[in-house]
C-alpha cells in the first residue's frame, strides 16, 4: 500500500532534499505507524501524526493512503 | 576562590554619576550563582516596596553566570531584573548573544544600576574600568544607528552594545533590551526602566580570558555536545530552522495561538514555519558566543518596499507566532518586518504582538474604529496594518501610544468589555504556547511571579507516555520518573511544574541557556549541568545545591511581590480561557474552570512550602533557605 509521509525539522534529512519532506512509500499490507517510521529510519519514539491526528501508537494499522506526519518536540522557544 | 567568575560586580548610580567595583566573598557566589538570583540579592536589599518603577530607586540588574564566557555551549546568556512597570511585580528577562561573553571579559560578573541621570548616558566599560558618558548624540536612535555610533567613537568595532530603542527612551512599558541590534531581553519592559534612569547603552569591550578549574572537563563536554546536537533530533531541528522549527508541531497538536487566541489552528501555518523561512528569506544562522546550536535566524527580504536587513536578525518562534498567528497575519515578510521594527525601537515582540491582536480583536468586535486607530483597518490577517502599527507603538504615536504600555492598559483606556480579550497574567502578554494540550501551562501561567511565561518549567510532551528514552532517563535524574498519559492534568504534573521550575530557576540563576541545559529534550542533561558548573567553578556542587540556588530565586521573586502586595489573587489565568477554545483541531472546546486551577495552584504552593492562603513564602521558608535578611 502507498502511505504519504510529510517529515518537519530534522526529520527530512531522511529523505533528498529535493523532496521537501514529502514522499510517497510502499508499505505490505497490514503494516503500521511503527513500520512506517522503521521504513523511514526514523527512532519510534518520534512524535508523529496520522491523517493530522497525533499518534503514539506504534502499532496502529495503517490504510492506503494514510498520511504519516513527523515532526521535533521542542518545549518552549 | 572558584576560577570562571571574575570576583568583581560593577555598581553604578546614576544620580551621582559614580561607579565602583565590589568584590563580594565567595560565599556570596556559591548561594546565589549569578544571574537573576544574584540580581534579586540587590533589589530586595535596595529597592523600597511600594516604589513607583520608574523612579530612581528602582534597581536594574544585569548579571551573566560563572560558565559565560567559558568556551562551551549556551553559556552566554544575560539576565535583567527590576521591578516591573507592566506588571508592577518583578521584572525579569534573559536574552544570548556575544555581550554577556563581553561583560566576563572585560573583567564583571554583574552590573547593578540604581538612580537616574540628569541626562542621557551610556555607561562604557573596558577591561575593569568603567565611565559614564553623554548620549545626547545618542538619544531618539534606532539600535542599528547607535551600535555604529558607538563603535565608531570608541574605534573598536568588537564592542558589544546593550542598548534600548526609542520604545525604552519614551518608556514603552513593553520595551526591552537589546544587544547585537537582535537579541533581546524582551520581557517585563526592562528597556522602560532602562529609559528611566536616561541610560542609553552599555557598551563593553574586553581582552581578559578565563580560566576554569578543570579545562580538560570542559573540552570532553564540548565533544559530548557536538555528538548531541546532531544525534538528538530536537535539538538538530533548531539548529536548521531555528524556533520557528515547531510551528507544525504547534499547528498539529491545536496549540499555535490563532486570532487572539481565538483558536489553535492558524490555516495559514505553513507560511511562518521556520521550515518557509529556511526556504525562503533566510540569509545566514547565528549563534551565541561559543554555541554550536546555531538557532539563531538572520533573514534578508522586503515588505511592500521596506527593507528587512540581515543586522536586526530574523523571526524566532514567539515572534512567527505574536505577529502572524495571534494576528492571522500568514505574510511570513511582514513578520520578518515587525521583527525588525521590534529590534530597531526596543520592544519584546512577544507583547507587542499579542498587543495589536488584543487591539485586532477589539476593532473586529466593534470596540474601537478607524478614528480611533487614524484610520487604520485594524483587522486580523490585515499585514500592512499590524506593520503600521508596531511602527507606532515603536514610536509611541497615535493609536500606538494607547498599545505602548501593553494590552492591558489598553484595554483600561478603550474601556467597554475590552478586558474580555486579554490574554494576560499579572498584566504580562502570554507567549505561544497554549495549555490546551500542555496543560501544565496553566499552572506556570498563573504562578510565575513575573507573568505568563513558557521558559519556566518543561513543558508537557517532554513528560508524558511516548516521550523519548533519553528524555525520560534524564527527568528521572530530578525525581520526575513517572511519566503521565498525553494531555493530563494531576498532581504529578503539578510535580513536574513545581520540580522543572525550580531547575529552570536555576537555569536562570547560573544564567545557562535552556534550549541547551535541561532536564530532558536540550543538548546537555542535568549530570551533564552539575558537571560542566563543576569544571568551570572548581566548586563539588550537587544536583541539590543547583536545585536549591533555584528555589532561593523563585523564593526571593515571591518575597519581592509579597511586599508589593501581589499574592495568590494575582495568580490568576486569563478570563477568555475559561471559555471554550473555538475552530476545529484537537483543543476546540477545550477551557479551563477557574476552581480546578485554584486547585492545582494549591497543591503547588503546599509543595513550594508556602502559606497557602497568601501563596506567599512563609518567613521560616526563607530562613531554611539562607534568606532570613529577606523580611515580608
Amino acid at each position: 500500500m502507498h502511505i504519504e509521509v510529510v517529515l518537519h525539522s530534522a526529520y527530512r534529512e531522511k529523505l533528498l532534499p529535493e523532496a521537501h519532506g514529502q514522499a510517497t512509500i510502499e508499505l505490505a499490507a497490514g503494516s503500521t505507524v511503527g513500520d512506517a517510521l522503521a521504513h523511514l529510519s526514523i527512532p519510534p519514539e518520534a512524535l508523529c501524526a496520522v491523517n493530522g491526528r497525533v499518534e503514539r501508537d506504534r502499532g496502529r494499522l495503517l490504510r492506503e493512503g494514510d498520511q504519516v506526519e513527523v515532526f521535533a518536540r521542542a518545549g518552549g522557544g | 576562590m572558584p576560577n570562571s567568575y571574575n570576583r568583581k560586580i560593577l555598581h553604578v548610580d546614576l544620580t551621582h554619576g559614580k561607579t565602583w567595583v565590589e568584590e563580594p566573598p565567595e560565599s556570596f557566589y556559591r548561594t546565589y550563582g549569578g544571574g537573576s538570583a544574584m540580581g534579586m540579592f540587590y533589589i530586595l536589599k535596595e529597592v523600597p516596596p511600594g516604589v513607583d518603577a520608574m523612579a530612581p530607586e528602582n534597581v536594574l540588574t544585569l548579571f551573566v553566570g560563572p560558565s559565560t564566557g567559558v568556551g562551551i555551549s549556551g553559556q552566554s546568556r544575560v539576565v535583567a531584573n527590576a521591578k516591573s512597570p507592566l506588571t508592577g511585580a518583578i521584572g525579569d528577562a534573559q536574552a544570548g548573544g556575544f555581550w554577556p561573553a563581553e561583560l566576563k571579559f572585560a573583567g564583571f560578573d554583574g552590573i547593578v544600576i540604581r538612580g537616574k541621570s540628569l541626562k542621557p548616558v551610556y555607561l562604557w566599560i573596558r577591561d575593569g574600568k568603567a565611565e559614564l558618558r553623554d548620549a545626547a548624540h545618542l538619544w531618539g536612535k534606532v539600535t542599528g544607528e547607535v551600535e555604529s555610533v558607538l563603535r565608531e567613537e570608541l574605534g573598536d568595532k568588537r564592542i558589544q552594545v546593550l542598548q534600548i530603542g526609542p520604545a525604552g527612551e519614551k518608556l514603552d512599558h513593553i520595551a526591552c533590551l537589546i544587544n547585537m541590534c537582535n537579541r533581546a531581553n524582551g520581557r517585563t519592559g526592562m528597556g522602560a526602566v532602562m529609559g528611566s534612569k536616561n541610560l542609553k547603552a552599555v557598551a563593553v569591550r574586553g581582552t581578559h580570558r578565563l580560566k576554569t578549574a578543570d579545562p580538560k572537563a570542559i573540552t570532553k563536554l564540548g565533544r559530548l555536545g557536538k555528538e548531541n546536537a546532531e544525534s538528538i533530533p530536537d535539538v538538530r531541528g533548531l539548529g536548521i530552522n531555528g524556533t520557528a522549527d515547531i510551528v507544525p508541531y504547534q499547528q498539529t497538536t491545536g496549540t499555535l495561538p490563532t486570532r487572539n487566541w481565538n483558536e489553535g489552528q492558524f490555516e495559514g501555518y505553513q507560511q511562518i514555519s521556520g521550515e518557509t523561512m529556511s526556504a525562503t528569506i533566510l540569509k545566514e544562522r547565528d549563534t551565541c558566543y561559543g554555541c554550536l546550536v546555531r538557532c539563531k535566524r538572520v533573514v534578508e527580504t522586503q515588505f511592500e518596499g521596506t527593507a528587512v536587513v540581515p543586522l536586526y536578525g530574523g523571526p524566532e518562534y514567539e515572534t512567527v507566532s505574536t505577529m502572524g498567528s495571534y494576528c492571522g497575519v500568514s505574510d511570513l515578510n511582514a513578520v520578518a518586518l515587525a521583527n525588525q521594527l521590534c529590534n530597531a525601537y526596543g520592544l519584546d515582540t512577544i507583547s507587542c504582538g499579542a498587543t495589536v491582536a488584543f487591539a485586532m480583536e477589539c476593532f473586529e468586535n466593534g470596540l474601537i474604529t478607524e478614528k480611533d486607530t487614524g484610520g487604520i483597518t485594524l483587522k486580523f490577517g490585515n499585514a500592512a496594518a499590524l506593520v503600521r502599527m508596531v511602527e507606532l507603538i515603536g514610536k509611541r504615536e497615535g493609536f500606538g501610544a494607547v498599545l505602548a504600555d501593553g494590552s492591558q492598559r489598553a484595554a483600561e483606556h478603550i474601556g467597554k468589555n475590552a478586558s474580555d480579550y486579554l490574554i494576560t497574567v499579572k498584566g504580562e502578554e502570554a507567549p505561544a504556547h497554549m495549555p490546551h494540550a500542555k496543560k501544565s501551562l496553566s499552572i506556570i501561567y498563573a504562578v510565575n511571579p513575573f507573568g505568563a511565561d513558557h521558559q519556566s518549567h518543561e513543558h508537557d510532551p517532554l513528560y508524558e507516555d511516548g516521550s523519548a528514552p533519553l528524555y525520560l532517563k534524564r527527568m528521572a535524574m530530578i525525581g520526575l520518573d513517572k511519566p503521565q498519559p498525553p494531555g493530563s492534568l494531576n498532581e504529578e504534573k503539578v510535580r513536574l511544574t513545581y520540580i522543572t521550575q525550580l531547575f529552570f530557576s536555576a537555569l536562570d540563576s547560573y544564567s545557562l541557556c535552556q534550549f541547551v541545559w535541561g532536564p530532558s529534550w536540550e543538548v546537555y542533561g542535568p549530570d551533564d549541568t552539575i558537571e560542566m558548573l563543576r569544571a568551570a567553578t572548581g566548586w563539588d556542587i550537587t544536583l541539590d545545591e543547583f536545585m536549591k540556588v533555584g528555589e532561593r530565586r523563585l523564593n526571593m521573586m515571591r518575597a519581592f511581590n509579597a511586599r508589593e502586595g501581589i499574592d495568590r489573587r494575582a495568580d490568576i489565568l486569563p478570563k477568555k480561557l475559561s471559555k471554550p477554545l473555538q475552530g476545529s483541531g484537537p483543543t476546540a472546546g477545550i477551557s479551563f474552570d477557574p476552581k480546578e486551577n485554584e486547585h492545582w495552584r494549591e497543591l503547588y504552593y503546599k509543595m513550594a512550602g508556602w502559606d497557602i492562603h497568601s501563596g506567599n513564602p512563609t518567613q521560616a521558608k526563607l530562613n531554611s533557605l539562607g534568606l532570613d535578611w529577606v523580611k515580608l
